[in-house]
């Protein structure tokens, strides 16, 4: 499994997956955030915009770049989707964006945003 | 220590003035990220995985009092009110809004502190011994060229967009502290047969994607003839270091490729130039800075008490026994705090821990504290009347741990809770390890041994140099563990090996076990240490406790 | 060698629009280097303006070249030519520098009083304070 492969214009977490959203850090806070449908971005990923194919995911890249005066480096991401059309992160680095660190219960997790991801041998 | 004047004040301000301005444009367009990025990060400003992260410098790891005091008003007014101190004597704040920067920045500025160049493509905080101007074992205190490097390097014209980052570390003792080996340049003063004191220059040095022990570029270079040496070595690589690949564009790699000799060559021909046009500083400004790191006003006092409460309290003699080293006043010692409590984050001290330590400084440490790169902090200079009072208070604020240099005093880097580089999490393995040996009761039996890890190939843990290095990697989309044995971190600096394939998170620390099964088992007796043990034995027999036994199957 | 008209130049923090102050300046009195040039290399006798290029502002060698030349005598005219920053413009004059030549859409996004503003820090830095060259 490759890890990342860093261009000037995205970074793409890969693995197979088809359905991806998009991810950047917002420009004043620094915190993590979501491009959702709307073209604005949320800080909880079950609000993201999907893409299903490479035209969408570049078209939908362009769109997140064009923010540049609010948010850093938005990048592809890939994610599955369940029954209930609820989005799941794929990579465990993701999923650590998602909810904060695991060694204080700090960052999104202690907004209550996001699940807390749970830590090894705990 | 050395105490800024209206010109480092100036400075700084000015800096934080010009890097507001900086933010000001970048929100308004003005600037790209692109364009934003270099400055941001040449005032220490990073974004992270959560947040940007800010890393203020605490040049060769020194501080006062007051300057402890306000980072801990920092990390409680704009931080969640922690701070956590690094391999490179700095300290990092972890949550920082772009919005509040020029405030911090203001409120380091108020006690002369900074941000700038701790990181981007500039020379970096020059670190250097923690015991310096302490240590029993010293030849010379290397902090004075420390401070004049520190003056040299802040925004020096030529090299502030070099091909990639510059460090350099100093050490006044053959004891090297200060891992001078692992840096792009490394400073050993010394003296020479005339009793002339020099610097052994080291050059190219470097942890990381290709770790490299530093070469002798110059057995000694007389002391007047340090700045416009280290000019000539950064003319060089500024001129010929690669940048057409981020991890190719070190010196170490330009020393690799070209050649030692030739560089050496190369450096020598742009030093004779540049001792032409070179404008050293004068006499006068040497003394001054000099002056600025005269030994304490050592005070007398009786040492009963400390006697006593050695005899009779066994945590006391404990903590003592770990935790103290060889001050070169002998009515003196120098106290190492561990950070490193069991269970905790490595490095990491609360606003109130460090008020407790700002307080013990104060009023029984002649006002001095130390960073140290092993993400500990140090009282220099404490006379050891005052040992008792300090411990109990250590004790209250749960900075007693007597563990230096046991197996819980693990250097280990934020990793993928916090870095955006990071390929795997460091603190939970640190803090497994350090619980288990407790829990096993074991520390003090296994002894010295020096346990690295870092959460990617940048090796900001030091993974290479630790006597056990882990270095978490991702395979298969879970977390990956690899193991190196062997790695030294002094003059005989030495790069560990790797035992082989790595181990998953479960699978980690029963490996890390059986290690130290191994080693307890082959010593030759308690003081024969881990690091002895291994050079007298080699890889082999660690090797196959890792891998020949039942957990083959785990084994990734 | 002449700037073209869709570019800028900088002197002394202000812009100037419209060409060399050596309006009378050759050709041959002008040489341009690239960043990778080797000062050591350069004859300039003769030579009233030396363009060293910076392929990127992250690129800092053309201020070690610039040094370089100073060093081995040169007293013409140079001039940093490329994507500098604002900030970047007090390094440059230290470093030997007498002009910065920016393309005139950069200059839009660099407005003139930024550079004049960072020309006010050219002077009083720590290398002046150690009385280094």
């Amino acid at each position: 499994m490759r890890l990342v492969i860093y261009c000037k214009r995205e970074i793409i977490m890969a693995k197979k997956s088809n359905l991806k959203i998009i991810t950047a850090n917002d420009l004043v806070e620094g915190d993590v955030i979501y491009f959702t449908q709307s073209f604005d971005w949320s800080r909880n990923y079950a609000d993201a915009l999907i893409v299903n194919n490479e035209e969408q995911e570049l078209q939908l890249l362009e769109k997140a770049q064009e923010q540049q005066g609010r948010v850093i480096f938005p990048y592809l991401v890939d994610v599955a989707i369940d029954g209930q059309q609820e989005i799941s992160l794929l990579h465990f680095r993701e999923k650590f964006r998602s909810s904060g660190p695991s060694n204080y219960f700090h960052g999104k997790q202690e907004i209550g945003k996001q699940e807390n991801f749970g830590q090894v041998g705990a | 220590m050395y105490i800024y004047n209206q010109f480092d004040t100036d400075f700084i301000r000015q800096r934080v003035s010009q890097f507001s301005s900086q933010v000001e444009k970048r929100l308004s367009g003005s600037l790209s990220e692109d364009e934003f990025k270099p400055l941001r990060l040449m005032n220490g400003l990073y974004l992270q995985l959560h947040a940007y992260m800010l890393r203020v410098a605490i040049p060769y790891g020194t501080l006062n009092s007051a300057q402890m005091r306000q980072l801990a008003d920092i990390a409680d007014k704009w931080d969640k009110g922690y701070g956590h101190f690094t391999t490179r004597q700095n300290i990092q704040y972890n949550w920082s809004k772009l919005k509040d920067v020029p405030d911090i920045l203001n409120s380091l500025a108020d006690v002369n502190m900074h941000a700038i160049q701790t990181s981007g493509n500039c020379i970096r905080n020059v670190t250097s011994d923690h015991f310096a101007g302490a240590a029993s074992d010293e030849v010379a205190d290397p902090r004075p060229s420390a401070e004049l490097l520190r003056q040299y390097s802040s925004d020096h014209s030529e090299f502030g967009f070099l091909p990639r980052k510059f460090k350099i570390a100093i050490t006044g003792s053959n004891n090297d502290r200060a891992v001078i080996k692992s840096n792009d340049i490394g400073l050993r003063l010394m003296r020479n047969e005339n009793g002339d004191l020099g610097y052994q220059v080291i050059v190219g040095g470097g942890l990381g994607r290709s770790p490299f022990v530093g070469k002798t570029l110059r057995e000694f270079l007389p002391k007047a003839d340090l700045l416009p040496y280290v000019e000539a070595v950064l003319q060089v690589y500024n001129l010929a270091g690669r940048r057409d690949n981020k991890y190719k564009a070190r010196i170490k790699i330009l020393v690799h490729e070209t050649g030692l000799d030739k560089i050496k060559q190369q450096v020598e021909t742009c030093f004779e130039k540049q001792k032409k046009f070179f404008k050293r500083p004068s006499d006068e400004l040497i003394a001054q800075i000099e002056a600025r790191f005269s030994l304490p006003a050592y005070i007398d006092a009786d040492v009963e008490d400390y006697k006593n409460e050695k005899q009779n309290n066994a945590a006391f003699a404990q903590f003592i026994e770990n935790n103290i080293s060889k001050h070169k006043n002998p009515n003196y010692a120098i106290v190492t705090v561990s950070l490193k409590n069991i269970g905790s984050t490595p490095g990491d001290a609360t606003s109130k821990q460090m008020r407790v330590l700002a307080d013990i400084a104060k009023q029984f440490g002649h006002d001095e504290l130390r960073v140290s790169h092993e993400q500990n902090i140090i009282l220099p200079h404490v006379h050891k009347s005052h040992l008792p009072v300090i411990y109990k208070l250590l004790k209250q604020a749960d900075l007693a741990s007597a563990n230096v240099g046991l197996i819980s005093d693990i250097i280990a880097c934020p990793g993928m809770d916090y870095c955006a580089l990071a390929t795997a999490r460091s603190i939970p393995i640190a803090k497994d390890i350090a619980k288990r040996f407790e829990e096993l009761k074991l520390e003090k039996e296994i002894g010295n041994v020096q346990i690295k890890i870092s959460g990617c190939i940048n090796a900001c843990g030091h993974h290479h140099v630790g006597h056990i290095g882990i270095l978490g990697l991702e395979k298969s989309g879970v977390e990956n563990y690899q193991i190196t044995l062997g790695g030294e971190a002094n003059l005989n600096m030495n790069i560990g090996e790797r035992t082989g394939p790595g181990f998953s998170s479960e699978e980690i620390l029963p490996a890390v076990e059986r290690l130290i099964e191994v080693y307890l088992l082959k010593r030759k007796g308690k003081k024969e240490s881990f690091i002895e043990v291994y050079k007298r034995l080699g890889m082999k027999v660690f090797s196959e406790a890792l891998y020949n036994k039942k957990g083959q199957e785990n084994v990734a | 060698m002449l700037h073209e008209n869709k570019s800028v130049i900088v002197r002394n923090g202000i812009f100037e629009k419209n060409g060399n102050i050596f309006q009378k300046s050759k050709k041959e009195h002008e040489i341009e280097l690239k960043s990778d040039s080797k000062a050591v290399d350069i004859d300039f006798l003769d030579i009233e303006i030396i363009v060293i290029l910076f392929d990127s502002f992250a690129d800092g060698r053309g201020f070690s070249i610039a040094r370089q030349l100073r060093q081995f005598g040169y007293s013409g005219i140079i001039r940093a030519k490329g994507h500098l920053l604002a900030d970047q413009y007090p390094l440059a004059i230290r470093c030997g520098f007498d002009e910065v030549e920016i393309s005139s859409e950069h200059a839009k996004r660099q407005p003139q009083h930024q550079w004049s503003d960072s020309f006010k820090r050219v002077k009083n830095n720590y290398q002046d304070r150690l009385m280094l060259a």
